[in-house]
């Protein structure tokens, strides 16, 4: 057990020593964090929804009507003449108010910048939509009385249905943040991305330099040298992850939920990399081919196991593809209990799906680790 | 030149021997392209759509209001959208426990009564915490409905209140006399409505703006056109980049030395090498865009132009690191600080996801990157236009990286 440590530990000290080990382990991830975790809240001046109104009207119903479009979430700026940059830009042409005098149907027109958020179009689409219904309602309540008296006489038109929204009882209280949903995807793309890179160069070199021969030469055995490159490429991913939770709780106040489990979640997926990454370390003979197969294996398992966009936007059919991917059922641990507070009972099944994953990988490494080209 | 020709020749010969490493970065891109188009592919009608949100409904009112509201979701529209089941309240919790649906969305009790009464009332929306985009569109929607039940309730508040009490009636004391006015009233109010909702008094046409010189996305758009450019690009630099390595790894065999002994000279090999990279560069970038045009149909524009741009991005590919090995002091830094590189440059360089997803912030930090100026460039060709920015920014880089790395590089060769 010793030995198995001895190796383990230097293979990890090797890899830490490393020129890019900061890069790779914290730069790089940290910056996938920031650019996916501001994904879907938008831009500093995006994050609200922002919508100009360019307001042409010669009436006073253009203004009635701005005032409708205020609601939580928008941030609306009012111009007169079409500014040079905008997110998206509602014009009220000039006749608006005389068309609404006269009860002419009229079509208002949205322009959208195409490097605009997509979500907060969506949400200002929305409150235009719902500003136009209660517009609309308020005519019809006023009735065929005088337009030019409207304004003197007070809004009957009122909000009697509004909409709460809560999370569901016995999960968590907290609204998870952008960073909550991605940053256990970035932890297992980046444990798996790792630990085969860095442990199947590693295996290969060790193998090519002889290096593994030498150690067969003392008092290793083939078992302790196996079990130790296994360890050394388990102590990688879990200090892989233990940077991201330890940057992501101190630069995104990260809610993992219960971390033991967490933690024992991160353990046997990395027990599955580590048994794939001596696979293809063992298989495969020249370093490139070794960062080409490990960039294409961790980003397609990355890709089908949800850990780049959220699971729910993708087809029913590809997430039932997805479940070929051993980060799939990490990722559903993950999301079992960090946002329904579940416990062992609720992630057994995901534990015990990989660790046949890591069982197939062994028998694999096992059967193609070589001591000598 | 004979000899530069020479060099050129063999180092092609030698890569072409050896392919697999090269066919493995030209397999990348078609792949995560294929994989991420398949996804995202928006099908005839041109745009992505959403999978059918999951949405649980409980309705604890079962009365007038909550039937018009769940018959909303009879709509076509709707329907498409949203994959509504009833359940119980407690069957729903569960449910939403086990994050079986986006949403659940629960009408309480007494909602028809209150909306009569026109008494303030409230749609309850329950969220999948574990989902960040489709329990909002619910919210929404939800959102939606309550300004139009408000509205309906309070311009039919008399009917309403008519219908309320009647509903508590037996049929037999409910009189037609009695009703006339109410329905008379109905009938006046329908008219109205008439005016306002045929056609609809406002309505909303949305364009979508490209910056100024750029053009709105065509008819027919493909997807996988969009995709594959970002992909290539990033693994096209991959692939230049272990060409160009070999310059390190000649250097540490001592093979440089060697041929240093023949009437090679410095700035020969140096030229050599970048023509050897730049030409390796030209060969699978082209060959992947013809697999790309065959598997997915992408239709690449003018096809000339295409080239021009692919010439001029392997030579800014060849220049840059053939400085970079200029500049690093043996092949395990190069190997070290170029995959850090490539990658960074693929994550603001819109090869990873597109560039208006970054946030704006850090959009700016993409015109330092060859990806950007070869996105950008293949979607000008693509939409029909020239792209004069790229090919003069990918140029004039190039030229200078391409200055620096035959000066730098000969001192460090002949060091």
């Amino acid at each position: 057990m010793k030995k198995i440590w001895h190796i383990g530990f230097l293979d990890l000290k090797l890899t830490v020593k490393d020129k890019a080990f900061f890069f790779w382990m914290l730069a790089f991830p940290m910056v996938f964090i920031l650019i996916f975790g501001n994904l879907f809240q938008g831009s500093k001046t995006d994050t609200k929804a922002s919508l100009t109104v360019l307001n042409q009207d010669q009436g006073k119903w253009g203004a009635y009507f701005i005032d409708k479009l205020k609601a939580p979430g928008i941030e609306l700026t009012v111009e007169a003449a079409e500014p040079k940059e905008y997110f998206r830009m509602l014009v009220l042409p000039v006749d608006f108010s005389a068309k609404i005098e006269k009860r002419a149907a009229q079509t208002l027109e949205l322009k959208k910048n195409s490097d605009a958020n997509m979500q907060a179009g969506a949400m200002a689409e929305t409150k235009i939509a719902q500003a136009m219904v209660k517009l609309i309602a308020e005519l019809v309540l006023y009735g065929n009385r005088d337009m030019n008296a409207f304004f003197a006489a007070r809004s009957p038109y009122r909000d009697l249905v509004r909409v709460k929204t809560r999370l569901p009882q016995g999960t968590i209280t907290k609204v998870p943040s952008g960073f909550d949903h991605v940053i256990p995807g970035i932890l297992v793309q980046f444990v798996m991305m790792m630990v085969l890179i860095y442990g199947g160069i590693s295996v290969m070199e060790d193998r090519k330099r002889r290096v593994l021969a030498r150690i067969l030469y003392s008092s290793a055995s083939f078992a302790e040298l196996f079990g130790g490159k296994f360890l050394g490429r388990v102590l990688m991913g879990l200090l892989q992850s233990a940077i991201l939770i330890v940057a992501g709780k101190l630069f995104f106040h990260l809610n993992l939920g219960n971390i033991w489990l967490v933690g024992l979640n991160i353990l046997v997926f990395t027990l599955a990399m580590a048994c794939l990454s001596i696979f293809v370390g063992s298989v495969l003979r020249k370093e490139e081919l070794i960062v080409g197969v490990s960039v294409l294996t961790a980003n397609m398992f990355a890709a089908l196991g949800g850990c780049w966009w959220p699971a729910e936007i993708v087809p029913p059919a590809f997430r039932t593809i997805g479940m070929v991917s051993p980060a799939y059922w990490a990722m559903d641990v993950f999301h079992k209990v960090i946002f329904f507070g579940k416990g062992f009972e609720a992630v057994w099944p995901n534990f015990l799906v990989l660790l046949a994953f890591t069982a197939v990988f062994m028998i694999l490494a096992l059967r193609f680790f070589k001591i000598n080209e | 030149m004979r000899r530069t020709i020479l060099i050129i020749r063999n180092d092609i010969k030698r890569r072409l021997q050896a392919p697999m490493a090269t066919i493995l970065f030209l397999v990348i891109p078609l792949a995560m392209t294929a994989l991420i188009g398949a996804i995202f592919d928006p099908g005839a009608g041109g745009e992505t759509k959403l999978p059918p949100i999951k949405l649980l409904l409980v309705d604890q009112d079962k009365g007038l209001a909550s039937k018009f509201l769940i018959g909303a979701f009879d709509q076509k529209e709707v329907k498409d959208m949203f994959q509504v089941t009833l359940v119980d309240e407690t069957a729903g919790e569960k449910l939403m426990k086990k994050g079986k649906a986006s949403a659940m969305l629960v009408i309480p009790e007494h909602f028809s009564d209150d909306l009569a009464d026109q008494k303030p009332t409230a749609l309850e929306v329950v969220k999948n915490p574990s989902e960040e985009f489709l329990p909002g569109v619910a919210e929404e929607f939800a959102a939606t409905m309550a300004v139009g039940l408000s509205a309906v309730s309070q311009v039919f508040a008399d009917e309403l209140k008519v219908i309320k009490s009647a509903s508590k009636l037996e049929l037999k004391d409910i009189s037609i006399a009695q009703m006339t006015p109410f329905l008379e009233m109905a009938r006046v109010k329908i008219i109205a409505l008439q005016s306002y909702l045929s056609p609809l008094l406002l309505q909303l046409k949305t364009s979508t703006l490209a910056k100024p010189g750029e053009t709105a996305k065509p008819q027919g758009f493909n997807i996988f056109s969009y995709i594959m450019p970002g992909m290539l690009i990033m693994f096209l630099l991959f692939i230049v980049e272990a060409f160009m390595r070999e310059i390190q790894n000649e250097r540490a065999d001592g093979k440089i030395r060697r041929m240093m002994f023949s009437p090679l000279s410095t700035r020969e090999l140096i030229t050599a090498r970048l023509f050897s990279g730049w030409l390796m560069g030209v060969l699978v970038c082209s060959l992947a865009m013809g697999v790309g045009a065959l598997l997915f149909r992408i239709d690449w524009g003018n096809i000339p132009l295409m080239f021009v741009l692919v010439v001029v991005s392997c030579f800014w590919c060849a220049a840059f690191f053939g400085m970079l090995n200029a500049f690093f002091k043996n092949k395990n830094q190069a190997g070290a600080f170029a995959s850090p590189i490539i990658l960074v440059f693929a994550a603001f360089g819109g090869s990873m996801l597109p560039l208006e997803q970054i946030p704006q912030g850090m959009r700016w930090l993409a015109q330092f990157t060859v990806n950007n100026w070869f996105i950008m460039g293949c979607r000008e060709i693509v939409e029909g236009g020239v792209p004069y920015l790229s090919f003069i920014v990918l140029s004039v880089s190039g030229l200078v990286f391409a200055g620096v790395a035959m000066v730098a590089l000969q001192r460090r060769l002949s060091a």
